[in-house]
């Protein structure tokens, strides 16, 4: 006889960065807004980021140049990319976190954003990440922090 | 020309068949009297109003809801409930 294991779900923190599974980086076009961060929620997964969770990105040019200007924005989308949310909406600096000269630093928390608002994602959603300057962006460079849970079905 | 009688709501047949019994049903039998009552206490039961009180057969029951909310939750559904919690973070 077959022994069933039993479905269980596990909650995780959520460290989100520029290495995470599923997380794709882009360079940005200069001046046109374009997605620099994907991240498509694995299979049998859900994210919740909370009203309050750390958020932070760092963007240099090739060079590499601390992009320091220009807008950043973040999007929720459906699993066929149909229909998409704007979460967030500001200047580059806004979500920096005080990182410069090829420091990614987060850990100053006068200098750090919190989100207003949570939102949740589930399998094959994606989170979008786009940036609209001068600079063009480049993905190698891209340094990012996002936290959160994550529920995972065994 | 056909003699045209006035229609009525078929919610309405049963109270006024209830009251024509109720109230004529004495002069055929006087236990109709009781009957007729009945027949008027069950056409109450077909109308509308009343209809929507009372569950149907197949429809789900405050019970059967309570079932749902006991089976497995989703990791999405886990993951929209969460993300209506707030972070508080202390002060430095």
């Amino acid at each position: 006889m077959a022994v069933q294991v039993p479905k269980a779900v596990v909650k995780l923190p959520l460290i989100l960065n520029e290495k995470s599974s599923g997380v794709t980086l882009i360079d940005s076009v200069a001046n046109v807004e374009s997605e620099i961060v994907r991240f498509q929620v694995p299979k049998k997964v859900g994210i919740a980021v909370r009203q309050g969770d750390r958020f932070a990105i760092y963007l240099r040019t090739s060079a590499p140049a601390d992009i320091t200007a220009g807008t950043l924005r973040m999007y929720l989308m459906d699993a066929n990319k149909a229909t998409r949310f704007k979460v967030l909406e500001g200047p580059i600096k806004a979500f920096m976190g005080g990182s410069s000269a090829g420091a990614f630093t987060v850990d100053d928390r006068t200098k750090q954003f919190y989100m207003p608002s949570g939102f949740s994602r589930e399998t094959d959603e994606w989170l979008i990440i786009t940036f609209e300057g001068a600079d063009v962006a480049d993905d190698a460079q891209t340094r990012l922090i996002l936290e959160g849970v994550q529920f995972v079905q065994l | 020309m056909a003699k045209q009688f006035p229609t009525f709501p078929t919610e309405y047949a049963g109270i006024i068949a209830g009251f024509l019994i109720y109230r004529y049903g004495d002069r055929l039998h006087e236990y109709l009297k009781s009957f007729g009552a009945g027949v008027l206490i069950g056409s109450i039961g077909q109308l509308d109003i009343v209809k929507g009180l009372i569950p149907k057969a197949g429809s789900s029951s405050s019970s059967q809801r309570e079932g749902k909310e006991q089976q497995a939750l989703t990791v999405g559904d886990l993951a929209r409930v969460e993300s209506e919690r707030t972070v508080v973070r202390g002060v430095l």
